[in-house]
C-alpha cells in the first residue's frame, strides 16, 4: 500500500542535500520498524518516490514523498511512528493514502517566502523598484552548476510571481512563485542577489511554503 | 557569543562547500545545557568531518564522556579551506558542532592522531581557535590540550605542542583524567600542578616533564624525567575484558555521505599474525575478542538506534575472529527482513572466508580485496606475511566462480631486502590472476584487477624500526618499473604519492626537534597534507631547511642495534629483544607462526601485568 507524506524541514537540517534527505528518511523508516517494501536484487532499497528537490540552505513546509509498505496502515499511526524517530528539524505534517493523488513527478511550481535582514535600514521604494525590475525582465541569466560544468541559464521564464509582502526598515519579506521540478527550476538564491545588489548586505532566510502542479492557471495540490 | 556565532554562520555557510560539515544536529548527537555539566571536552579530529566521523575511537570516547552527567563532550573537525578563509576574514573562531562554542572556552581539547600527515592540521586548528600553539605559552585559562591514537606511540614530534598524551586504550583512563581535573578545579586550579599529578597516572605522558639528551652524532641519548618521582617509561593502558567494556550503540548518524557511512561493530582488538612491517599488530596486543552473544545484542541495538542499512565488523583481521561463521550467520538471519547488509573489511580471503563472503552477498555485493603485500614468496617470508601464491590463486578462483569480477591487490614497495625480481613478482601475480579468470570465463573481458602499491614506511615498535626507507629517486624508479610491466587487459595500476611516504617516514620515527619543522611548515601554510590538492612538498622542504633539520637523518638512516629511540619513552609491552629476534628472522626469510595457534614467541606483552591473558 502506498502512502504520501508531507514533511517539514527546519533550520537544523536546512543544509542537507536531497541525497542526505533520502538517506535520512530510509534510516528513519528502519528505526520506526515499519514494513517497507524493498526492491528486489542484491542492493535492496526501499521503494520511495520523492517530490521536487529542495536547494541546499532552504527550510520547507512542503517536502513530499511516497512510500510503499507491505501492509495497510492507519495514517495517524504512520505519522506518529515516523515522528518518534525522525531527527530534530524533520517532522511529518500529514499522511494520506496515495490513491488518486497527483504523481509527485508532475509537480512543477513552488512558493517561497524570503526573509531579508539588512545590516542598515533601507528604502522601501528602492526595494520595490528592484523587485519590479525582476518582474519586467525577459532575460535574467544566472550561472547554474551541474555536476561538472557551469552554464548560463535564463531564469526569467521560470519566475511566475514576485512581490513584497512586508517591510520594516531593516527587514523585508518577499514572496516568490517559481518553476520547480524536471521542466526547469529556479530558486530564490538565484534571484535575491539581483534584487539587493544595489541596496545593501543582508542575511537571507528562505522557506518553501508549498509545491504543486500548475497548468493554464489551474492548480492541483499534492495532498 | 553563541547566538552571534549562529547568526554569522547563517550569513556565510551557504557560500561554502558541504556546509553540513559544520552544522551538527545529527540524530543521536548529544546536547547539554550550560550549568548541567562541570567539564567541557572538545574531541578534535585533525581532518574533515567525513573522515573524522568515520573513526570508531572518536565515537567511543564521545559516548563514554557524555554518559557522565558532569561532562559535555563535543566534536570539532578541521574546516575545509573555503570555510577557513571565511573564518579568518570574519574572525570566526573554531567552534564545536554541538553548542557552537569557541574551542578556547573548553576545559580540554583532545586530538585524535591517526596519521602523521595530519599534524599540520593540529597546529592549524589550534591557531583557528586562538589557542597558543606552544604548550609553554598557555596559561591556566587556556584549555588543556591532550592527544591519543596510534601516532601517540611516538609522541616526541608533537611534544612541544600537546600538554599530555594518552597512551593506549582510553576507555578507563579517560575517567581518571576527568576525576583528577574535577578534584583540582575545586581547589585553586593550577595548570602545572594538574599536569604533574596527571603524570603519575599510568598511561599518561606529559612531555614538558621530560627532557631529551642527545649524543654528538645527533642521535638520542635518553629522555629523562625531570623529577625522580615520575615514571621512567610510560606503560600503555589496555582494557582487560572487551565484553564488559563500554561500547556505544547510539552512534551519531551523519546527514552527509562520510567515508565509512555504516554501523560499526568492533569484534576484537589486537592481532598476533606478526607481520613485521605492521605497527598495529604490535602495539594493540594482546588479542581480545567480544563474545558472539554480546555482539548479537550490540548489533541489534545499534541498528534499532541508527537505522543504518549496513553493519561492518571491525577489527585488524576479521577472518581471525574465532566464531566468524557463526556470527555472520546469526547477523544475516537477524537482519534479512529489514535489508541490513553486513560488510567484512580486512578479510583474509581463503576458501573458508569465501563461503562467508558468499553468504553475505545474499544481501549486498561488495568488492574483494587481497593484500599479498609482496610479489615473491621470499619477500613475503621476510615480512612474515603467511600467504602463498597458491592461497591467492585458489581464493581468486573461488571468487571468480562465485561471480566476482572485480578484485584489488595491495602491495608495498621498498620493503627491506626488496629487489627488482620481487617487483616482477607483483606483475607475475597479477597476470596469474588474469589467467585464472580466463581459464574460467574464456576471456579477460569484464575483469578488473586493480594493483595498488604504497611505499614502505618503517614504524616504531616493529622489527623494521631500525631500517632505512628507500630514497625518493629509488621510489620513483621502482614505481616507473611497475608502470611499465603492469599492463595488459584487465589490469589497472595505481600508486601512492612517494613524497608523502617520505614525510611519513620522517615523522613516524622523529624526535622532539621536529617540532620546529612543524611550526615552520604551519607558518608556510601547510595543512591537509593527506589531500593531493593541498600538499606541497616544497613548503615542507623549506621548513626543514629553516629549522635546520635534515629529514634524511630520520627517514633514510639505518640505525645501530643499540640506538636509543625517541619512542622508547613509551612501553607498549613489546620487548626490544623480541623485535630484534624478529628482525634477524626477517633477514633469514624465516616465517614466525601466529602465537595464537602455536607456541609463545615471547613478545613481552604478558609483562604488562594486571592479569592480561594472551590468545582468546
Amino acid at each position: 500500500m502506498e502512502y504520501r507524506f508531507r514533511l517539514s524541514k527546519g533550520r537544523e537540517v536546512k543544509y542537507i542535500s536531497q541525497l542526505d534527505f533520502a538517506r535520512t528518511i530510509e534510516r528513519a523508516l528502519r528505526r520506526a520498524k515499519l514494513k517497507v517494501k524493498y526492491s528486489q536484487g542484491y542492493n535492496k532499497k526501499p521503494i520511495i518516490i520523492y517530490g521536487p528537490a529542495l536547494a541546499v540552505g532552504i527550510t520547507s513546509n512542503a517536502e513530499y514523498l511516497d512510500v510503499e509498505f507491505e501492509e495497510i496502515l492507519p495514517e495517524e499511526f504512520l505519522k506518529r511512528q515516523l515522528n518518534n524517530v525522525l531527527p530534530e528539524g524533520l517532522r511529518v505534517l500529514h499522511v494520506r493514502q496515495k490513491n488518486g493523488l497527483i504523481p509527485l513527478h508532475k509537480l512543477n511550481r513552488s512558493i517561497f517566502t524570503v526573509e531579508l535582514f539588512f545590516e542598515n535600514s533601507i528604502g522601501k521604494e528602492a526595494l520595490e523598484k528592484a523587485i519590479e525590475g525582476i518582474k519586467k525582465s525577459e532575460e535574467i541569466y544566472v550561472r547554474k552548476k551541474t555536476h561538472e560544468e557551469e552554464k548560463l541559464v535564463n531564469i526569467a521564464p521560470l519566475i511566475h510571481g514576485i512581490f513584497l509582502e512586508e517591510f520594516k526598515l531593516t527587514q523585508a519579506q518577499i514572496v516568490m512563485e517559481l518553476s520547480t521540478g524536471q521542466g526547469g527550476s529556479a530558486n530564490p538564491f538565484m534571484i535575491i542577489p539581483l534584487i539587493i545588489e544595489n541596496i545593501g548586505e543582508a542575511t537571507v532566510y528562505i522557506h518553501r511554503n508549498e509545491t504543486f502542479f500548475e497548468e493554464n492557471g489551474k492548480r492541483i495540490f499534492p495532498m | 557569543m553563541k547566538l552571534n556565532l549562529e547568526n554569522t554562520l547563517d550569513k556565510v555557510l551557504h557560500k561554502v562547500s558541504k556546509p553540513t560539515r559544520y552544522i551538527g544536529n545529527e540524530l543521536n548527537s548529544v546536547k547539554k545545557n550550560e550549568g548541567e555539566f562541570k567539564v567541557r571536552v572538545a574531541l578534535a579530529f585533525p581532518d574533515l568531518y567525513e573522515v573524522g566521523m568515520s573513526h570508531l575511537g572518536l565515537k567511543i570516547l564521545y559516548h563514554i564522556l557524555n554518559n557522565r552527567d558532569d561532562v559535555f563532550a563535543e566534536r570539532v573537525f578541521a574546516p575545509w579551506v573555503d570555510f577557513e578563509e571565511i573564518m579568518r576574514s570574519k574572525n570566526i573562531p573554531l567552534f564545536s558542532l554541538e553548542s557552537k562554542t569557541p574551542l578556547k572556552e573548553f576545559d580540554f581539547v583532545g586530538f585524535s592522531l591517526q596519521y602523521e600527515m595530519s599534524y599540520s592540521n593540529v597546529l592549524n586548528m589550534l591557531e583557528l581557535s586562538h589557542i597558543p600553539l606552544r604548550a609553554k605559552d598557555r596559561s591556566d585559562n587556556h584549555p588543556i590540550i591532550m592527544a591519543g591514537g596510534p601516532c601517540a606511540y611516538n609522541p616526541e614530534p608533537l611534544s612541544e605542542i600537546i600538554d599530555f598524551f594518552v597512551i593506549g586504550e582510553a576507555e578507563e583512563v579517560i575517567h581518571e583524567i576527568i576525576d583528577l581535573y574535577l578534584e583540582c578545579k575545586v581547589k585553586n586550579f593550577n595548570r602545572q600542578e594538574f599536569l604533574l599529578k596527571l603524570a603519575q597516572i599510568e598511561g599518561i605522558y606529559v612531555p614538558s616533564l621530560y627532557k631529551p639528551l642527545y649524543n654528538d652524532d645527533g642521535t638520542l641519548k635518553e629522555i629523562k624525567p625531570i623529577y625522580d618521582t615520575l615514571p621512567k617509561r610510560i606503560k600503555k593502558r589496555i582494557v582487560k575484558d572487551l565484553d564488559r567494556v563500554f561500547y556505544p550503540t547510539k552512534f551519531i548518524v551523519p546527514y552527509m555521505d562520510i567515508v565509512h557511512d555504516r554501523a560499526v561493530l568492533e569484534i576484537f582488538r589486537g592481532c598476533t599474525r606478526g607481520c613485521r612491517f605492521c605497527q598495529a599488530g604490535m602495539i594493540y596486543r594482546p588479542v581480545r575478542e567480544k563474545s558472539v552473544e554480546r555482539l548479537k545484542s550490540l548489533a541489534k541495538e545499534i541498528i534499532d538506534n541508527t537505522g543504518y542499512e549496513e553493519i561492518s565488523l571491525a577489527s585488524l583481521s576479521t577472518s581471525d575472529y574465532s566464531a566468524l561463521k557463526e556470527l555472520v550467520e546469526i547477523l544475516t538471519d537477524e537482519f534479512r527482513n529489514c535489508a541490513v547488509g553486513i560488510s567484512l573489511p580486512s578479510l583474509r580471503i581463503d576458501s573458508f572466508t569465501l563461503d562467508i563472503a558468499k553468504k553475505i552477498q545474499e544481501i549486498k555485493k561488495s568488492g574483494l580485496t587481497f593484500a599479498p603485500e609482496a610479489g615473491t614468496q621470499r619477500l613475503r617470508n621476510v615480512i612474515n606475511k603467511g600467504v602463498t601464491k597458491e592461497d591467492l590463486i585458489c581464493s581468486v578462483r573461488g571468487a571468480f566462480l562465485a561471480g566476482w569480477n572485480n578484485v584489488k591487490l595491495y602491495f608495498m614497495i621498498g620493503l627491506p631486502t626488496e629487489t627488482y625480481e620481487d617487483l616482477e613478482g607483483i606483475a607475475d601475480l597479477a597476470k596469474e590472476v588474469v589467467n585464472e579468470y580466463k581459464k574460467i570465463k574464456g576471456t579477460a573481458k569484464g575483469l578488473q584487477v586493480t594493483i595498488s602499491t604504497s611505499v614502505f614506511v618503517p614504524k616504531p615498535f616493529t622489527p623494521f624500526q631500525w631500517e632505512p626507507q628507500i630514497p625518493l629517486d629509488e621510489m620513483e624508479k621502482r614505481q616507473n618499473f611497475l608502470k611499465k610491466i603492469l599492463k595488459g587487459p584487465g589490469i589497472n595500476y595505481n600508486w601512492h604519492d612517494r613524497y608523502l611516504s617520505f614525510l611519513e617516514a620522517v615523522f613516524s620515527r622523529g624526535d622532539r626537534r621536529l617540532g620546529e619543522v612543524l611550526f615552520k611548515a604551519h607558518e608556510k601554510g601547510c595543512k591537509f597534507d593527506g589531500w593531493n590538492e593541498l600538499f606541497s612538498f616544497n613548503k615542507w622542504m623549506e621548513a626543514f631547511k629553516e629549522a635546520k633539520v635534515d629529514p634524511e637523518f630520520y627517514a633514510l638512516r639505518k640505525r645501530k642495534e643499540d640506538e636509543y629511540f625517541p619512542w622508547e619513552i613509551i612501553d607498549p609491552g613489546i620487548e626490544r629483544e623480541f623485535l630484534l629476534k624478529e628482525r634477524e628472522r626477517a633477514f633469514e626469510a624465516v616465517f614466525t607462526p601466529d602465537c595464537r595457534y602455536n607456541c609463545c614467541n615471547n613478545c613481552g606483552i604478558l609483562k604488562l601485568g594486571k592479569g592480561i591473558k594472551c590468545g582468546v
